[in-house]
């Protein structure tokens, strides 16, 4: 645990001297109050369109640490030998990976909450400028949930991530894989659903189907952590459904990193 | 020194030369900007949702700002749409309650424009339709219906049912039991449209958007000042005025109001008043 915790730390502490970072957040609260501006062209759902701006705004972010930071501080530790001078210490494989994801983790989780401050920043300005009868529907309730799930949605990522970037040698390709990951993620759910419906004189091929309830199984419904919608509109997001989600979460996370692991011990870095 | 004076004065003439091209690159957009709308709304709903993966949301705002950038060119070059705009204008509108169904703008814009501008009664109720399903809380989606029904479909019993309907939902206003009744009883409708409109205003707080609705209201409530002295007049004499001019002769109107669209007032048997203008601009 403790040389885990050790890797995280180092990985945390890597990613943050990573100038990028400052840049997404920097470019990240710009973009929140250009959505406090825009707002003001809106009629009557005001809260809701700074809050659809926001939120996202937030996600994309903590997304740029999976598809981007993750990968190349990965790939960068295998090309540059570092992996070496860690795995020569009493650390396994299985806990260098668990480590950089944690590390990963810590860093999704700060960039997430700089954001979410941004959030009630610019939900604070519109309802200056605005006036309160615009803002009566907002539920920090909902908008926690919105943002906790947000951020096991890309701790997820993070984990696809690592995934891949233990299975292929090309940084490119790992990014590549966990964009499409992110895709399929949220598209897979509707496909489904889209195909549970039974349109008269619309035949589906069966292999489609098979490919598609594969596909159900081995990539993530991240679609299911999307709340952002329900967030804005200030409607309830049950609890029950939080916990089941961060379950969920728990679960595919401690999959791909296990399945990574063994990847990782049978892959050779010499 | 010399170097450090000779960059800032490239610098300075480079932010110049900037600040001229910048409202020269805008008049050179300006001519390929003709009030069109986005034809993103002919793509199918489903595609539409799931290609907008997890930002359905800010999709459905920006499709708004496209459709809101399009009714007001085409205000500012007083021009209107043709049918086939409105269509496609109707489009994006359906499938930004695809994307966001409770997005209230979406539904206010609907009755705003398609309703009272493109008269496309039954795309504005089919969307006031599916707003309800997503907004089964809000009342004004059943009153928005009715008062299409009512007032620019002309079915009476029809409109006075949805906002009947209206008033059973918590959170209406006190007046819409009665004005539901008065609606099936009299079918007046000067007073109804100046509560609409006064409710369609009280929603939308850029009304500036949209001046001809403030020269309607100032219509209907000339037109509703006179209905209700002729009620008042029929209380005291027990029988209808001759005309118009007698309401004022007898102090029910101080005078005669002005129709802001220029026409004359015409009070009809059944105390219903209307203009000869039809509340329309005259052509010039």
């Amino acid at each position: 645990m403790r040389a885990v915790f050790s890797v995280a730390l180092l990985s945390f502490k890597e990613g943050l001297r990573q100038r990028v970072l400052y840049g997404v957040v920097l470019a990240a609260l710009l973009m929140m109050s250009g959505a406090v501006l825009v707002s003001g062209f809106f009629l009557r759902d005001i809260s809701k369109v700074i809050l659809d701006f926001s939120l996202a705004t937030v996600t994309l972010g903590g997304l740029t640490i999976p598809l981007f930071l993750a990968i190349h501080m990965l790939a960068r530790d295998i090309e540059r030998r570092t992996v070496f001078s860690l795995l020569s210490r009493p650390i396994s494989r299985g806990q260098y990976l668990f480590g950089k994801f944690n590390g990963l983790l810590l860093l999704t989780g700060l960039v997430m909450l700089f954001l979410s401050i941004g959030v009630y920043l610019s939900l604070e300005c519109g309802e200056f400028l605005f006036g309160e009868r615009f803002f009566v529907t907002v539920s920090w309730n909902s908008i926690f949930a919105a943002l906790f799930l947000s951020f096991l949605s890309v701790m997820i990522l993070n984990a696809l991530a690592v995934f891949w970037s233990t299975l292929t040698t090309s940084s490119f390709l790992a990014t590549l894989l966990t964009v499409f990951s992110y895709v399929i993620g949220h598209f897979v759910d509707d496909v489904v659903r889209f195909l549970q419906v039974n349109t008269t004189g619309v035949e589906i091929s069966s292999s489609i189907k098979q490919v598609v309830e594969i596909a159900k199984y081995s990539f993530p419904n991240l679609a299911a952590f999307d709340v952002k919608s329900v967030a804005a509109h200030g409607m309830v997001i049950p609890l029950a459904d939080v916990v089941f989600l961060t379950f969920y979460a728990g679960i595919y996370c401690s999959l791909l990193l296990t399945l990574a692991t063994i990847f990782f011990r049978r892959r050779d870095l010499a | 020194m010399k170097r450090s004076f000779t960059l800032l004065v490239f610098f300075s003439v480079l932010f110049a030369l900037m600040g001229v091209m910048t409202d020269k690159v805008h008049n050179l957009r300006t001519k390929y900007l003709a009030a069109s709308i986005s034809q993103i709304g002919r793509i199918p709903s489903s595609v539409l949702v799931a290609t907008s993966l997890e930002y359905k949301g800010v999709v459905a705002d920006m499709m708004f700002l496209n459709a809101s950038n399009f009714i007001g060119r085409n205000l500012m070059e007083r021009r209107s749409p043709q049918p086939e705009e409105w269509q496609t204008f109707y489009l994006m509108l359906d499938r930004m309650s695809a994307l966001d169904g409770r997005f209230l703008d979406t539904y206010v814009f609907a009755e705003m424009m398609l309703a009272w501008q493109a008269r496309m009664y039954d795309e504005a109720n089919s969307l006031l339709a599916k707003a309800r399903r997503y907004r089964p809380d809000d009342w004004r989606m059943p009153y928005y219906i009715g008062f299409n029904h009512f007032y620019f479909q002309k079915q009476y019993a029809l409109g006075a049912d949805y906002v009947m309907q209206a008033a059973n939902i918590s959170g209406s206003p006190s007046y819409l039991p009665n004005l539901a009744a008065r609606l099936a009883f009299y079918g007046s409708r000067s007073k109804t449209a100046l509560l609409f409109i006064k409710e369609l205003i009280a929603q939308n707080k850029q009304i500036e958007l949209n001046p001809e609705l403030e020269k309607r209201l100032a219509a209907f409530e000339a037109a509703a000042s006179i209905e209700d002295a002729a009620v008042g007049f029929i209380n005291r004499f027990d029988r209808r005025p001759v005309n118009i001019s007698e309401l004022v002769k007898t102090g029910f109107l101080s005078a005669v109001p002005l129709d802001p669209y220029g026409g004359e007032w015409r009070l009809y048997i059944d105390g219903h008043v209307d203009s000869t203008s039809n509340f329309v601009e005259r052509e010039k």
